[in-house]
């Protein structure tokens, strides 16, 4: 199906995007790779009369370390993402975790910033960045702002943008030092799918070799992508025995409140959980956990 | 007998049209003043039409028209194959479907309105703007449920579309004999083809004032339904054929092809028409849901004694080709085996669900699904191996399928199984949670149509004065390398390179008919009236060459593109000293033939019996699983293919429909299903319709076997539907093997098999 009609807009600066988003007549999306946003005016999902293209902001796709903090640009390509070396040596959580949304040729298209104002729930970055503990920036008529990446998802496809705001970087603190990592994305249908369940992980040893920090992000466990607290909590402090790994996955199992959609039902996500987060802090603390191209 | 051209991988024409992208499908033209198409379709399943309001968007500037069912001369489509199906359907409704739903709807996505404007934009703005009011009435989704008492009623007269029967020996007796018997229920759902290329297609209307379709589809013959809908005399219809990207049954109804001509007719200006992904979700034919009850018995020693089958398929809102695919499933039910005590029963009922149709296989992979999960069920029982089981009950030359036909060549199916089965190597072995399962399935289906259909096909070839040949033959391309074969043929016999063989395009009235390229049959039917014209030509030359060069016709030969005398190559004359010495003396270089099937009497309505079908493609999947235990995920690792090909016309065409019908039954065994809830689809689009991607596909080795044994050119058979029918079966047996429970029910995703590893421990 064609696209119905639109205006484009096509600001040159991040102010008179604002303002094109400011104005009162009619609704207004703002529209990057598109690889969320066309598809959902193709099936009538959204109806906007003008789109505000980000293209002309070229800012806006920068990637850049400030002392050892990654700012993304929020139209950063997620392919650009991936590929940076900057990112692949100090991120490389998000490196695998972003090398894993869907093809290469979406990824070439899509951006950081439209991931995560989509906030689907499977979203593969979103876990992630919950991880590693990003802050959004975003600005509005009430000018910038910072949000915790865990307190931007409000509810299903739901974020905590306000009215005339938008997302213009995001920000990575750096990764604490002896960090392991790892992302998994399970997909029991096509491989080329959205997760069913996706899991990141980070956690910092001490010299004891009991989990210092302990960090888990979950995609498809909740109507957004979450932090599995209490299964953070489990780790803390203990060294990621067998035992403790696995009270770890049935935590976070039971702090997940899945939805039942066609690619799974609720218990068979929150059991998919309780496996692959046993296996992924297995694989990480056995030096196992390799970063796949793709999921088998 | 060694071919120079028949049997290699011959490049297509089209193939490098395809890879640079050049217009060759029939949504790639536009026409100057060419309007844009749109329907609008019913959001509900079972409505009354209160009231259809078109003004507001007659009203929009640059709306040419907005037809509903009043503007239909004659509203009635009618479902049989052109002129050839009325004496079997003696007994069935007549089965008809209006082009524009008047006053209810049956499914969700019926037509209920076309519309022509200048843009797509405004065609899709005045599809907004045509106001319909439903009353919503009760439906029914189920095709059990619809065969109750008092269920609602989707057609007047009851549910019921059509039955057959099947009764060979004394099915009580044979299960009398019987040491063992297993009983299971299989279960498939709907699902679609999902081609890459939608329905689509451009009319206009010539200088004669013919109406010209270009369409995308398997039948070219539907110009008579587009006539007759238009009450128009049928010769001032014509289609014009394109390329096809991807059919599989699914253009083989009327897509497009009214709704176009409808629009082309009353604006009398150039109009295309292309389905959206959405449209061809919910409009256009799927594959049936089967629900198959069987029970099939064996002595000790594994001898079959009796298989019973209770099959009941979901016809969807109408007719279709429902009573045939029923038809095909009827005479599959009991495999390549001998069964000497048969009872099968099979019902086709209306619903108000999508329309079920043909799809690849054509009511012959459901039945595979449940055959070959009752021969493993068996071998289990018995204590048995598989193949072994298999070998003992395998049709052989000289046995008889329950319907009475008797074998008259070999089946090769015990050789396709082993080969295949070898083909697979060594086990691997399990590790970690990884549980490794690995199984055959063993199938037959039908190549052409049903012998009493009285099927034919024509086919012109005909020499250039340059020694280049042409073939004139309305056989679409479905992409299967159909036009490519007929010029292999033609090469072959002529002693000419395939580049010096030129296929005219595919055309109802500017090429000779040649029928559907569906059933399998075009290599049957245009295979052998191309073969027969070629012949003929071949006559002619060599009676002049023979002239020429002084010598006995007997002793000329053709090849690379000259005529010479048999053991003496220098005692020559190229081909286009042939054509034109023919030409000066009035010899005819050129030959229109026409092939007819063999043909037989209807089948028994009450017991099946009787020669349904000329002949059969065998053929078997071998494949290992890999099954994570933790997660129920399946994996295909490894998957052999071999099929008796009788002879291999173009082996990369050959082999590639062996890879893609074993993808294709991938995908419909592991994560393919339309998801409905009551009638309405919840996934009609592919972000939740997921079909195989390259990464889903795993190692496949294709094995062809070529007995001579087939009714096609050369002794060849039909392999586009036969090579998808093991696939499904193969997949449920091997992921059984590896879990230990039989897996009934498509498609096994892996929450399913998660639940049946969870059953068996």
């Amino acid at each position: 199906m064609r696209l119905r009609p639109f205006e484009l807009v096509e600001p040159e600066t991040l102010a008179d995007a604002l303002a094109a988003l400011a104005r009162l007549d009619g609704e207004a999306r703002l529209i990057a790779g598109g690889t969320a946003l066309v598809p959902m005016l193709r099936l009538g999902l959204v109806k906007p009369e003008r789109l505000i293209s980000l293209h002309r902001l070229p800012a806006l796709a920068e990637i850049r370390t400030d002392d050892g903090t990654l700012r993304l640009g929020a139209i950063a390509t997620l392919a650009d993402i991936e590929r940076a070396r900057a990112v692949r040596e100090g991120w490389p959580l998000l490196a695998e975790a972003v090398h894993r949304v869907a093809s290469p040729a979406i990824r070439t298209s899509g951006t950081i910033g439209g991931n995560l104002c989509y906030a689907e729930a499977a979203s593969d970055p979103a876990p992630a960045l919950l991880c590693l503990e990003a802050e959004v920036r975003v600005a509005g008529p009430a000018g910038e702002r910072s949000v915790p990446v865990t307190g931007f998802f409000r509810g299903f496809y739901e974020t905590a943008l306000e009215p005339g705001e938008l997302v213009t970087a995001v920000r990575i603190p750096a990764v604490p030092a002896g960090a392991l990592s790892g992302y998994v994305k399970f997909t029991p249908r096509s491989a080329e799918d959205k997760p069913l369940v996706g899991v990141a992980a980070l956690i910092t040893l001490d010299t004891a070799g009991r989990c210092a920090e302990a960090r888990i992000g979950l995609a498809g466990a909740a109507p957004t992508p979450i932090r599995a607290h209490r299964a953070e909590m489990v780790l803390r402090g203990e060294a990621p025995s067998d035992t403790t790994v696995r009270a770890a996955a049935e935590a976070a199992a039971r702090e997940a409140e899945p939805l039942s959609d066609l690619m799974g039902s609720a218990d068979y996500r929150r059991e998919m959980i309780r496996v692959w987060v046993r296996r992924l802090l297995v694989a990480m603390r056995d030096g196992t956990h390799r970063a796949e191209p793709n999921q088998d | 007998m060694a071919y120079r051209v028949i049997g290699t991988s011959a490049a297509r024409a089209d193939a490098w049209e395809k890879v640079r992208g050049r217009p060759i499908y029939a949504g790639d033209v536009a026409m100057p003043g060419m309007l844009h198409g749109r329907i609008v379709r019913s959001p509900y399943a079972s409505a009354r039409i209160a009231r259809i309001d078109t003004r507001a968007a007659r009203a929009l500037p640059g709306v040419a028209a907005v037809l509903t069912a009043q503007d239909v001369p004659r509203n009635e489509l009618r479902m049989e194959l052109p002129g050839r199906m009325a004496e079997a359907t003696a007994g069935a409704v007549l089965a008809t479907q209006p082009v524009l739903a008047a006053d209810r709807v049956n499914f969700q996505g019926e037509p209920v309105a076309a519309i022509a404007a200048e843009t797509e934009e405004i065609a899709a703005e005045a599809a907004d703007l045509v106001e319909v009011e439903y009353e919503e009435l009760p439906g029914v989704y189920d095709p059990l449920v619809a065969l109750e008492p008092g269920a609602p009623e989707v057609h007047e007269g009851g549910n019921v579309l059509r039955r057959w029967h099947l009764r060979a020996g004394d099915v009580t007796e044979g299960f009398r004999r019987a040491a063992v018997v297993v009983e299971h229920t299989y279960r498939t759902p709907f699902v679609d083809h999902v081609y890459l290329e939608t329905e689509t297609g451009l009319g206009w209307i010539d200088a004669e004032g013919v109406l010209t379709l270009r369409v995308s589809t398997q039948v070219l013959e539907h110009f008579r339904d587009v006539a007759e809908i238009l009450q128009l005399p049928h010769g001032r219809v014509r289609l014009e054929g394109a390329y096809l990207g991807g059919g599989f049954g699914g253009k083989e109804d009327v897509t497009v092809e009214c709704l176009l001509g409808l629009l082309v007719w009353k604006t009398r200006r150039p109009v295309r028409l292309v389905f959206s992904r959405e449209e061809s979700f919910i409009g256009h034919g799927k594959r049936h849901p089967y629900v198959m009850r069987y029970r099939t018995g064996a002595t000790r020693e594994g001898a079959l004694t009796a298989l019973e089958a209770e099959l009941i398929s979901d016809s969807g809102a109408y007719a279709a080709l429902s009573p045939w695919v029923l038809f095909y499933s009827l005479v599959t039910a009991t495999g390549p085996y001998r069964v000497p005590h048969v009872k099968v029963d099979a019902t086709t009922v209306y619903t108000n669900n999508p329309v079920a149709s043909a799809y690849r296989c054509f009511g012959s992979i459901q039945t595979c699904l449940a055959y070959e999960g009752q021969m493993d069920a068996l071998a289990a029982a018995l204590g048995m191996d598989p193949l072994a089981l298999r070998e003992k009950n395998f049709l052989r030359k000289g046995d008889t399928l329950a319907t009475g036909q008797v074998m008259e060549t070999e089946p090769m199916i015990a050789q396709t199984m082993r080969q295949a089965w070898a083909g697979l190597g060594e086990r691997r072995a399990p590790g970690g949670p990884i549980r490794v399962g690995r199984a055959v399935a063993a199938s037959f289906t039908p190549y052409g149509r049903m012998c009493w259909t009285r099927d034919s096909a024509s086919a012109w070839v005909g020499m250039e004065l340059d020694g280049t040949a042409v073939v004139r033959c309305a056989a679409p391309d479905v992409g299967g390398g159909q036009t490519a074969s007929l010029c292999a043929i033609t090469a072959e016999v002529l002693g000419l390179d395939t580049d010096r063989v030129v296929a005219v395009g595919r055309d109802s009235h500017f090429t000779p008919r040649a029928g559907t390229t569906t059933a399998t049959r075009q290599l049957l039917m245009s295979g052998n009236a191309v073969l027969a014209a070629a012949r003929e030509v071949r006559r002619h030359l060599v009676a002049e060459a023979a002239a020429l060069l002084e010598a006995a016709p007997g002793d000329i030969e053709l090849a690379d593109g000259r005529a010479f005398v048999r053991g003496a190559p220098d005692r020559a004359v190229p081909m286009a000293g042939v054509v034109r010495a023919a030409t000066a003396n009035g010899r005819p270089v050129q030959a229109l033939e026409k092939y007819d099937a063999p043909w037989a009497p209807t089948i028994d309505p009450v017991t099946g019996q009787g020669k349904a079908f000329n002949d059969y493609t065998f053929g078997s999947h071998a494949l290992e699983v890999e099954i994570d235990e933790e997660t129920g995920r399946t994996r295909v690792s490894r998957l052999v293919a071999c099929f008796d090909a009788g002879l291999v016309i173009n082996r990369a065409s050959a082999e590639g429909q062996l890879e893609g019908g074993a993808v294709q039954g991938l995908g419909y065994a592991l994560m393919e299903e339309i998801a409905l809830e009551n009638g309405v689809s919840r996934n009609p689009h592919l972000l939740d319709y997921k079909v195989p991607t390259s990464l889903d596909a795993p190692a496949i080795e294709t094995i062809l076997i070529e007995s001579g044994h087939g009714l096609g050119p050369f002794g060849a058979k039909g392999l586009g539907e036969p090579a998808m029918t093991p696939s499904i079966a193969a997949v449920a047996n091997a992921v059984s093997n590896a879990v230990g429970a039989r897996m009934t029910e498509l498609p096994i995703t892996a929450e399913r098999v998660l639940a049946a590893l969870r059953s068996t421990t």
